[in-house]
């Protein structure tokens, strides 16, 4: 099916945000159709935040429209914040009441009662894994208890449209790896999702469809392989050297035909180049006098194609700190 | 029905832990006590000011910083971003939380007039003033206490500015400093103190057997306070809290 035939649950049209001088989103339109998990990848800084604010009717847009379809009264902020269930950065849950008591405490707030609340928070129990922790205190859970506590939170009033904010930052692999799981539930479930990520193989893995935002601004969109397709005529050498690689060397480099992105990290080199001058770009490091020890020939990643709309990587912070 | 709601599992998280609880319950038996046991005995009048003064400084440092640090761990861990992004209003869920916590200290109320009933205060005036003024002063407390947590973004910051403010509040209520003692331009300026107006507020009623309406104009300056903090501290919540 393609995405013109999908019911659209949200619609961003021409939306902006401005701080005095600053421009935190700058006129981004975007449609979220129901069912997919879309993911909203970019650097900190890029209005990821911003515009989950927008969306869910903590701020108020300086130009633009957000729309609901099938929600007539989009001016009040409470009918909008009905159908959307958030999971922010943090573990924001109540660590001193049970696990019980958050899921009512939340549940209570979205209008839910009675056996319709209790169904509902039996039913989260058994689908996030909380079952026998039902009357345990949220601070005595482990962490990935208290991250799937987190995630039940934002689905207590089943909502069209799921949004989590940057779930992975700072996370160790194992963590990393329970978030991912119970976003794939949620994709399995068919629930729609938007995922704001600077984590480019989260975005890869887990979204059908990427948008690319940097300093406010969308600069693509489209799903991995079409984002993919934009550097198609492209290939990556991604080089493992002995010691370090000069920078006067990936300074020339640069100026060679056909290479459009040459950095170095450590003990590696990657190059972005015209898949036809990869073969005499490959001799032309030969007898460089770099010393090679490994050579891989890759196809262009999530990151290339961030970098060739951009001119920086998605996360630079890190790579500065790094070097 | 939501502020109910709010107040409800927002004091519950507050109270689930034994530290909270005998801060609630014991305290105020312990601290009873010690008044009684200390204070000296003699003039009434001058016991029942200090007594209810006593109480009441208590309470007000219990009720802001309960406002204060609850909120700004609430913001700290991420759970002021969920609530605010759920369809209640940031005045019902303040409301709410002021509910709660006037709930708290209400228990701790009982708990020391009850006590200090048994060991033989009298109140003279009215109850319901006696109830009113009290209920106007932990209103005041909460409000302030919401404030602070709009201006501090930490726990230490917020205890720092409380102290700042609540130190000054209590020096200036006449409670322990006679307001006759203080110079003369401080002497005007205590009129000015909400801590102040409603102990004489108190007084009057426990020892003169005031009733409400003779105690208007004290309630009068703790009603503004309440306007004014209340009303800035929702503004701010509203305008520039970002969780």
């Amino acid at each position: 099916m393609g995405t013109s035939d999908r019911d659209v649950i949200l619609r961003v049209e021409n939306l902006s945000k401005r701080y005095g001088s600053l421009i935190a989103v700058d006129n981004i339109s975007f449609v979220i159709y129901r069912g997919e998990v879309l993911g909203f990848l970019g650097p900190n800084g890029a209005g990821k935040s911003t515009t989950i604010d927008l969306i869910t009717t903590l701020q108020q847009p300086s130009k633009g429209h957000i729309s609901y379809p099938g929600l007539t009264n989009t001016d009040q902020p409470h009918s909008v914040r009905q159908r959307i269930g958030i999971v922010p950065q943090e573990l924001a849950i109540y660590g001193n009441l049970s696990v019980r008591d958050n899921l009512i405490y939340i549940g209570k707030m979205y209008g839910l009662q009675g056996k319709q609340l209790q169904v509902r928070i039996n039913s989260l129990l058994t689908e996030f894994g909380l079952a026998d922790k039902a009357k345990a205190r949220a601070r005595t859970l482990s962490g990935g208890l208290k991250r799937r506590l987190n995630f039940a939170l934002a689905d207590i009033h089943e909502p069209d449209l799921i949004v989590l904010d940057e779930p992975t930052v700072g996370l160790d692999p194992n963590a990393r790896l329970l978030v991912w799981q119970i976003i794939n539930g949620f994709r399995q479930a068919g629930k729609t999702v938007l995922l704001t990520t600077h984590y480019m193989e989260e975005a890869e893995t887990l979204c059908e469809r990427i948008i690319l935002i940097d300093r406010g601004r969308i600069v693509a969109q489209g799903t991995p392989a079409e984002l993919k397709a934009a550097l198609s005529d492209e290939v990556v050498l991604d080089y493992q050297v002995a010691g370090l690689v000069s920078p006067k060397l990936v300074e020339e480099l640069k100026q060679r035909p056909g290479v459009k992105q040459a950095s170095t990290e450590g003990n590696s080199l990657r190059v972005v180049l015209c898949r036809e001058e990869a073969e005499p770009t490959k001799g032309w490091l030969a007898g460089s006098g770099l010393a090679i020890t490994d050579l891989h020939t890759e196809d262009i990643s999530l990151e290339d194609v961030f970098v060739h709309f951009t001119g920086r990587y998605l996360l630079e912070e890190e790579r500065t700190l790094s070097d | 029905m939501k502020a109910l709601t709010i107040a409800k599992y927002e004091t519950l998280s507050d109270l689930n832990s034994w530290v909270a609880l005998v801060f609630l319950i014991i305290f105020p038996f312990l601290f009873t006590g010690v008044i009684v046991l200390v204070l000296p005995k003699g003039d009434q009048s001058r016991l029942i000011f200090l007594v209810t003064g006593t109480m009441n400084t208590y309470m007000l440092m219990y009720a802001a910083m309960n406002a204060t640090l609850t909120l700004i761990e609430r913001r700290q861990s991420g759970v002021l971003r969920r609530i605010f992004i759920l369809p209640v209003s940031k005045l019902e869920f303040l409301a709410g939380k002021a509910l709660g916590i006037l709930g708290q200290v209400t228990v701790q109320v009982v708990i020391m007039v009850g006590l200090l009933l048994f060991f033989g205060m009298e109140v003279h005036g009215s109850w319901l003033a006696f109830i009113v003024v009290m209920v106007l002063l932990m209103l005041f407390a909460i409000a302030l206490g919401i404030l602070v947590s709009t201006l501090a973004r930490s726990l230490t910051v917020a205890l720092l500015i409380m102290m700042a403010v609540i130190n000054p509040l209590i020096l200036l209520s006449g409670t322990w400093l006679p307001a006759s003692y203080l110079q003369e331009n401080l002497g005007q300026i205590i009129q000015l103190n909400p801590l102040y107006q409603a102990l004489n507020a108190l007084s009057e009623i426990a020892v003169s057997g005031a009733g409400l309406f003779d105690v208007v104009i004290e309630l009068g300056v703790v009603v503004i306070y309440i306007l004014v903090l209340g009303g800035l501290a929702v503004y701010l919540y509203e305008k520039r809290v970002t969780p």
